[in-house]
């Protein structure tokens, strides 16, 4: 890919009035590897404020639909932590489609079943009891995606009957203690029942897992790569002294272009210090960059004391 | 500032007044100033080590599925006698066995033989009791011997092959089967701990409980019927509790309780209930098979699993220089973990990791003692004999020298682990993923329970974890070290690959090397991605030769 004028003005546009990064999107461009450049958005959160008793420990955002991975821009169309590409590499063996997180069995999410091996035809194995079908721990996107018709109820997340085969405790949306949501963690690579993994800084450039896990950056990927530099996500929180609310900024978000949508989870760990219980916060949006034609998006916390849910929020933007 | 002008006011009238207070405060301080700084005493050259490897594909996470069948012997199988004593109980549900056992024969024999997910058998049978069949012990590997010596004489009963009559008589005790089948896999559960495996073999217990009724028991002259929260909830929970045990939870992937009810003509409805409140409690199924029918046991089968493997961590490590305690790096040529010069100092040997041969190193001798060998001279007739050792078959060589098996794959021998209480079959015995060795060689906690690999004890903004993965000694501040150059470390993704698998390329730069034939090690830790928590070690070592700049192991070496 050539660079033209045309191209250094749309990309002075798109990064959000970054000077420093605009300079660095160019010389990628000039390696001619990349086939399409990501956009990217940004989130500003305002008037957040833990839960009374409880202390702010971890916030986590991430684009369900799309990200970056050894140096190129990736789409995930079921939004369930595998791409489609890896996907349809793997469909002939557990029958995967592509358009939703879950395929044979309704109750079990094909990520799960991915880093399980469970087969196609061995599919029909997987049990799940009535009691188990929904989270006892809250701790999972469910939304009606639209790009199918009739609209489909889906779950972003593990279920009951998934963390009951896994291992894990429906009842705790973390399972070793390490701050990520299980998840979270599958998603990332990471083993939710290993405590120690979210530490590790496993390519030894001393970004620890879990900070990559949080910025989208792959586990098993430097954080010092171009592209991990350009297209990691960056957080900065602030507070207000007045107020003690916070307003938490996260920048560098790649995201579907045009009229695709994005789905954006966010995960907020709050932890009561005196009992050393951990909490959850969730809330998603569907973002369309096209049609709201922004790169910032501003929106105040959904958790407020007076809001009854503060799972599973769906956020809005004006 | 009032009372720095007062000080000013009264003081500065004479310069030698303050120029005796400093005198005196350096001369108070200065024994605890002096900067733990070093220079390295030794001539380091720095080498660049490059590591290619693929992680293990999905077959050596393996599994074991255990199934339990528990099966209802009370009298209402049988025909004949309308039994007011289980009045819930449909008469002459199973009166040959054929719905009980012929499908089980059908699906033990239709299992097929998988390596990744071997299958072991047992059987209970209940009645107003529960018990373990003639022949039954635990769990049997063999689905022939499972069948011929247990399955069928069980089934066969009273009667004949050609007409069987199961024993089958008395009422029907949930609870008791559920407390019998809570034992069979407690005890098996014990066994199994005590043999570990590697490469790592998880198990699920899949219980499938068969009944034609009701649960009722005599109690006194009259019949009870026992109630979920009353008798068979708290049996459950039992179950499902055993995976949580410390000793049992990284060798149980998942205990489940099925359920199957067969009935003749209409069901009854509180059995359906209770069965269903059974399996949702106990993370399995139910299901139902009506007049005839024989159960279906493949519908409860788990499915057979291939877990994907993850990369968890790398170390890359020169055996033979050393980090020393006061933060010198230092040269070790036997690659026992104590220098040189340290063992010139204490009288070792210091071309020998195990000076007076006891089998017990000199570092961890050193460490546990504070000297290497038990006499100066380090001779074999005076040594320390770790008799508290001889558990572990030690073998003997040349000069008596004693050796022992190293279980796991770390470098510390069985002897050396269970002196430092570490545990043997454990390459990692606080889970913390380094390596027992290497971190017991750098002076990080490596025992069960013990953590420190992400203190920061100088305050040097970096822990020791980080230290250790750059190079650094981890027994010095980062800040004081004068000379020296930290590893600079990259991992690569190598592209189109399998998809079940993936390759790296590693490659650390700037690995601190002293002398030719210095042995580098690569320590690849792998976990699996879900489902079990059991990281693996392989390790590899290759010796520079001087003058190379590039030690590189290639994906052969580490199979």
């Amino acid at each position: 890919m050539k660079t033209t004028w045309k191209h250094t003005f749309a990309l002075v546009l798109l990064a959000s009035g970054c000077i420093q990064q605009t300079e660095r999107t160019l010389e990628e461009l000039d390696q001619g590897e990349q086939p399409e450049i990501p956009k990217v958005i940004s989130l500003r959160m305002s008037k957040y404020r833990p839960q009374p008793g409880r202390q702010f420990k971890e916030i986590f955002v991430s684009n369900f639909s799309a990200g970056v991975a050894r140096g190129l821009p990736f789409e995930s169309e079921g939004r369930d932590g595998l791409s489609n590409e890896l996907k349809s590499k793997v469909a002939p063996l557990y029958g995967f489609a592509l358009d939703g997180p879950h395929t044979a069995n309704p109750l079990f999410s094909d990520l799960m079943i991915y880093l399980s091996g469970i087969r196609y035809a061995q599919q029909t194995f997987l049990h799940c009891s009535s009691s188990l079908v929904e989270s006892a721990s809250k701790d999972i996107i469910k939304y009606m995606d639209n790009r199918v018709q009739p609209p489909r109820l889906t779950y972003l997340g593990l279920r009951d009957c998934e963390k009951s085969y896994l291992g894990l405790r429906p009842d705790q949306f973390d399972f070793d203690k390490d701050l990520i949501p299980d998840y979270l963690e599958l998603r990332c690579g990471l083993n939710p029942r290993n405590g120690s993994d979210a530490a590790l800084s496993l390519t030894g450039d001393g970004l620890n897992n879990l900070e990559k896990c949080k910025r989208h950056i792959p586990i098993d990927e430097s954080g010092n790569s171009q592209s991990n530099k350009l297209y990691g996500y960056r957080y900065k929180i602030e507070v207000d002294v007045n107020s003690n609310d916070r307003v938490i900024r996260v920048d560098n978000i790649p995201v579907l272009k045009n009229d695709r949508q994005n789905l954006i989870a966010i995960y907020i760990v709050e932890i009561d210090p005196a009992t050393t219980r951990t909490y959850l916060m969730t809330a998603w949006s569907l973002i369309t960059p096209k049609a709201i034609g922004l790169n910032a998006y501003e929106f105040d916390y959904w958790a407020t004391q007076n809001v009854a849910t503060h799972q599973n929020q769906e956020v809005q933007f004006p | 500032m009032k009372p720095i002008t007062f000080f000013k006011k009264s003081i500065s009238l004479s310069a030698t007044v303050i120029f005796g207070f400093s005198l005196l405060l350096n001369a108070c301080r200065k024994p605890n100033l002096e900067p733990l700084s070093r220079v390295s005493p030794v001539n380091l050259q720095y080498i660049d080590v490059v590591a290619k490897f693929c992680t293990d594909d999905r077959s050596v996470a393996r599994q074991k599925v255990k199934y339990l069948f528990v099966l209802d012997h009370s009298r209402s199988n049988q025909p004949g006698i309308p039994d007011p004593a289980t009045p819930n109980d449909v008469n002459n549900t199973d009166p040959d066995g054929a719905r009980r056992y012929g499908p089980m024969v059908a699906f033990i024999n239709g299992l097929i033989p998988d390596p990744n997910n071997l299958t072991y058998f047992s059987l209970i049978n209940f009645d107003t009791t529960a018990y373990v069949p003639r022949n039954m012990n635990g769990f049997m590997q063999d689905p022939d011997a499972f069948l011929n010596q247990v399955v069928r004489p069980d089934w066969i009963g009273s009667g004949t092959a050609a007409l069987p009559a199961p024993n089958d008589r008395g009422f029907t005790n949930y609870q008791g089967a559920l407390e019998l089948a809570l034992t069979t896999i407690r005890s098996d559960a014990q066994l199994e701990a005590l043999l570990p495996s590697d490469p790592p073999v998880t198990i699920q217990y899949h219980i499938i409980f068969v009944t034609d009724g009701a649960p009722t028991v005599p109690s006194g002259t009259g019949v009870v019927t026992q109630t979920f929260l009353g008798e068979i909830s708290p049996v459950i929970s039992n179950l499902m509790n055993i995976k949580n045990d410390p000793i049992y939870k990284n060798i149980i992937s998942g205990v489940a309780l099925n359920t199957a009810y067969y009935f003749q003509t209409a069901p009854d409805a509180a059995a359906q209930t209770l069965l269903q409140q059974m399996a949702d409690s106990g993370g399995g199924q139910y299901l139902e098979f009506a007049a005839g029918q024989g159960v279906l046991y493949q519908s409860f089968a788990p499915p057979a699993r291939n877990i994907k493997m993850n990369l968890a961590d790398i170390w890359i490590e020169n055996q033979n220089v050393i980090g020393w305690e006061d933060g010198r790096i230092l040269a070790d040529f036997d690659a026992d973990g104590l220098p040189d010069e340290i063992e010139a100092k204490l009288g070792s040997n210091v071309t020998d990791s195990d000076s007076d041969g006891n089998g017990v190193n000199d570092l961890v001798e050193y460490r546990t003692k504070g000297v290497p060998c038990k006499d100066a001279a380090c001779s074999v007739a005076e040594r320390d004999p770790y008799a508290i050792c001889d558990g572990f078959a030690p073998t003997f060589g040349a000069n008596n020298k004693v050796q022992f098996r190293r279980s796991s794959q770390d470098g510390l021998n069985d002897c050396e682990k269970f002196v430092l209480g570490a545990e043997r079959n454990n390459f990692d015995s606080n889970g913390d993923l380094i390596p027992d060795r290497l971190a017991f060689v750098n002076n990080i906690p490596f025992i069960a329970g013990t953590s420190g690999s992400y203190l920061d004890p100088y305050g040097d903004s970096m822990n020791q974890y980080t230290k250790l993965k750059l190079g650094y000694p981890v027994g010095i501040s980062q800040r004081s070290l004068v000379g020296f150059i930290p590893r600079e470390n990259s991992l690569l993704r190598e592209k189109d690959e399998q998809a079940d698998i993936d390759c790296y390329r590693y490659s650390a730069k700037k690995v601190a090397v002293l002398r030719g034939g210095d042995v580098i090690r690569v320590y690849l830790i792998q976990n699996q991605s879900i489902i079990s928590n059991k990281p693996v070690l392989k390790t590899v070592s290759k010796s520079w030769r001087a003058g190379e700049f590039t030690v590189t192991f290639e994906r052969g070496d580490f199979n």
